[in-house]
C-alpha cells in the first residue's frame, strides 16, 4: 500500500468511524493523497450549473480539489471540462473566472485547443523557412489538455477523471435525486449572485459541519432565537447506500415556539438562548416558504465537495475548493428562478442575509472551523469523538441531535483513500 | 471658517470608522437617515456582472439596527479581532440642495488578540447623503468589496 510509502497512515480505531484521527486534517501527505485518490478517483465532482454557460463558448472556471478546470459549452451544445493548464509548458490558459471563448489559446506560445481539449494548432510547428519546428514524430493528438468525463443532472454539471465512476444517478442515490428534483427541477434556476468565504480549516471539516445538525441549534443561536431551526423541530437524516451522501432536513411545526421555551436547560446555562429576542425589522423572517412542503431547512450533501442547500427560502449551491490542508474556499452560487416577480427577487435579497459569510445563520461555521483547526493541530495520534445519535451501524434518523451522517462521510472517505482497515475496538 | 463639503464628508467617514473600530456599534445606525436608508455590501464580482445579491443588505433603518443589535446582544459568535479603517480618495459633490453624492476608497486591517495584523478588506464606498442641519447622514451606502473572498466571516459592517 503506497500510503505506507508516503508515511501517511493514520490509525482508525473504530470500525463504525466514531473516532477520526486528527492527522487527516493536518498532514500534507494525506492532503496530496486526497487530491489523487478522491478528487481524481471514482467520484463525481461538481463543476458548474448549466445555466451559467447557456451559449456556445461560454465558460466558467472551477476547482476539482485544488486543480483548476475550464468548463465550457461547445457549438453543438455539449459541455466539456479540461484542466486549465497548457500541454506545452503548463501555463494557465483562462485567467478570468468566467467568460466566452470559442477556443482555448495559451497566452505564452499561442498553442490553441478546441473547447473539448484537443490541440488544434502549434505556431511554427513546421518551423520557419525549413528550419526549426517540432520533430517529425510530434503528433498533436498526443498533446491535448487533460479532460474530465461529463454528466449532468437537474442542471448540475459533474465531471470525473475515473473510468470506474458509477453512472451519475446511481452515484447520487435516490434521496439526492428527489431533492435535486424538488429544489432545481420544479422551476428553472438562475444565478443571482456568488458569495465566497475563505475558511481557515480543512475541507473535510466543512463536510462534517454540513452533515452535523447537532451543532445547528447550538452554534447558530440566531436561527434558534427566531425559530428557523431548533432542537425542538421535527427532522432527521437520510443516507445513501454508501453513507457518502446525506440529506438533513427540519420541518416547521406549530408547537416549535413552546418547544423552544422548554429547552432552556439544554443550553447548559450558556445564556445564549434568547427566545424572546425581537428584530426591529423582521421582514426577512416573514417571507412565506415558496415551496409548500413545510421543510424549513434541507441540506443535501454530496461527496466529496457539493451541498445543495435550502435554508428557509434561500436556495444555494455550496462548493468546497480545498486550498491546502488547513484552508478551503466555500463558494456559494445563490439562486433565484426564471419567472421570479420583483417581490420574489426582493425577498431573495432580504433572505441572503441569512446565508453566506455575512449570514445570520451561517457566518459562524467559518469561525467554528477555524477554531477546530487551531485546536486539533498538534494532537497527533488522537481522535475526535462521534457518538451523538448512537454508534454502530449507519442508519437514517427522525431526530436531529446526531452525528451518524458524519460517520457516513468517513466510512466512504476511508474506503476510497485505501487506508488500513479500521479496528473493531475503540482505543 | 465653514468647512468645505469635502472636509465635512471626510470627517463624517472618520467618525463612522471610529464608531465601528472602537466597537460603539449602537452608534452605527445614527449615521443613516431614519426614514429610508439602504446599506449594501456587494462583491465586486457580482457588482460588475450585474448580479443583484449582496453579501449583506439592509433596506430599512430597522434592518441597519438589527445588524448591530445581533453583535451587541451576542446572538452571533464572531471572531474577536480589532479592525481599523483607512478611508481615502474621498470625493463629494452637492447634487441638489441638501443632497450629496460621495465616494471613497477604504482599507480595513484586522489585528488578532495576539497582535498579528493582516489586510481584512479593500474596497470602495459609493454614497448618497442627506444634509440634516449640521449633520450628514447616509441615505444609501453601497460598499463594493474587491476582497470578496471573505476572510473567515463578515459580522461587523464595513
Amino acid at each position: 500500500m503506497n500510503t505506507q510509502a508516503h508515511g501517511a497512515q493514520p490509525v482508525w480505531p473504530a470500525a463504525d468511524f466514531s473516532r477520526v484521527p486528527y492527522e487527516v486534517f493536518t498532514d500534507p501527505r494525506i492532503y496530496r493523497l486526497e487530491m489523487e485518490r478522491l478528487f481524481r478517483g471514482p467520484v463525481w465532482n461538481y463543476l458548474a450549473m448549466e445555466c451559467e454557460i447557456p451559449q456556445w463558448g461560454d465558460y466558467v472556471t472551477n476547482w476539482v480539489g485544488d486543480t483548476q478546470v475550464i468548463v465550457s459549452r461547445s457549438r453543438d451544445g455539449s459541455i466539456h471540462a479540461v484542466e486549465n493548464s497548457c500541454a506545452h509548458r503548463g501555463a494557465r490558459l483562462a485567467d478570468k473566472v468566467r467568460g466566452n471563448a470559442r477556443r482555448h489559446v495559451c497566452p505564452y506560445h499561442l498553442w490553441t485547443y478546441s473547447l473539448s481539449g484537443d490541440l488544434a494548432s502549434v505556431p511554427f510547428e513546421k518551423g520557419h523557412k525549413g528550419k526549426g519546428g517540432m520533430p517529425p514524430c510530434f503528433d498533436k493528438k498526443d498533446h491535448g489538455l487533460r479532460k474530465l468525463r461529463i454528466a449532468t443532472h437537474g442542471g448540475l454539471v459533474f465531471g470525473t477523471y475515473s473510468d470506474d465512476t458509477e453512472p451519475l444517478p446511481a452515484y447520487l442515490g435516490p434521496h439526492s435525486l428527489t431533492q435535486i428534483d424538488r429544489l432545481l427541477m420544479q422551476r428553472t434556476p438562475k444565478v443571482i449572485g456568488y458569495l465566497r468565504q475563505k475558511i481557515a480549516g480543512n475541507w473535510k471539516l466543512y463536510n462534517e459541519n454540513v452533515r452535523d445538525p447537532y451543532h445547528a441549534s447550538l452554534l447558530h443561536l440566531f436561527q434558534v432565537s427566531f425559530g428557523i431551526q431548533t432542537p425542538a423541530m421535527k427532522g432527521g437524516i437520510k443516507l445513501d447506500k454508501d453513507g457518502k451522501n446525506t440529506w438533513n432536513h427540519s420541518i416547521l411545526s406549530d408547537d416549535d415556539a413552546q418547544g423552544l421555551r422548554d429547552l432552556d436547560r439544554d443550553y447548559a446555562g450558556s445564556g445564549k438562548l434568547m427566545p424572546d429576542l425581537q428584530m426591529h425589522d423582521p421582514a426577512m423572517l416573514e417571507v412565506p416558504l415558496d415551496l409548500q412542503d413545510g421543510y424549513k431547512t434541507t441540506l443535501l450533501s454530496m461527496f466529496p465537495s457539493l451541498v445543495v442547500a435550502q435554508v428557509d427560502n434561500t436556495y444555494a449551491i455550496r462548493h468546497l475548493r480545498p486550498k491546502g490542508p488547513d484552508a478551503v474556499e466555500l463558494h456559494i452560487t445563490y439562486l433565484g428562478f426564471e419567472g421570479d416577480t420583483d417581490e420574489d427577487l426582493h425577498n431573495r435579497l432580504l433572505q441572503v442575509n441569512l446565508i453566506g459569510p455575512a449570514g445570520y445563520i451561517s457566518m459562524e461555521d467559518g469561525e467554528a472551523l477555524r477554531l477546530v483547526q487551531l485546536g486539533l493541530k498538534t494532537r497527533h495520534g488522537e481522535h475526535s469523538v462521534l457518538e451523538m445519535g448512537g454508534t454502530g451501524e449507519l442508519h437514517d434518523t427522525d431526530y436531529l441531535s446526531q452525528e451518524i451522517s458524519i460517520r457516513g462521510f468517513w466510512t466512504h472517505y476511508h474506503q476510497l483513500m485505501g487506508f488500513e482497515p479500521a479496528a473493531t475496538e475503540k482505543v | 471658517m465653514v468647512p468645505s463639503l469635502q472636509a465635512r464628508v471626510e470627517r463624517f467617514n472618520y467618525d463612522y470608522a471610529d464608531a465601528l473600530d472602537q466597537r460603539r456599534y449602537a452608534e452605527w445606525p445614527d449615521f443613516f437617515t431614519a426614514d429610508a436608508c439602504d446599506y449594501r455590501v456587494v462583491s465586486r464580482e457580482n457588482h460588475d456582472a450585474g448580479l443583484p445579491a449582496p453579501l449583506m443588505g439592509c433596506y430599512s433603518h430597522g434592518m441597519v439596527k438589527d445588524r448591530v443589535t445581533m453583535l451587541i446582544k451576542g446572538t452571533l459568535t464572531y471572531r474577536d479581532v480589532n479592525f481599523r479603517h483607512y478611508i481615502t480618495n474621498v470625493r463629494a459633490d452637492e447634487t441638489d440642495a441638501g443632497a450629496i453624492s460621495a465616494s471613497a476608497n477604504f482599507l480595513v486591517m484586522q489585528s488578532d488578540l495576539e497582535g498579528n495584523a493582516s489586510v481584512y478588506m479593500v474596497g470602495r464606498y459609493e454614497d448618497q447623503m442627506a444634509i440634516a442641519g449640521d449633520r450628514l447622514r447616509l441615505r444609501r451606502r453601497l460598499v463594493i468589496v474587491d476582497s470578496f473572498s471573505i476572510d473567515n466571516m463578515l459580522a461587523v459592517p464595513l
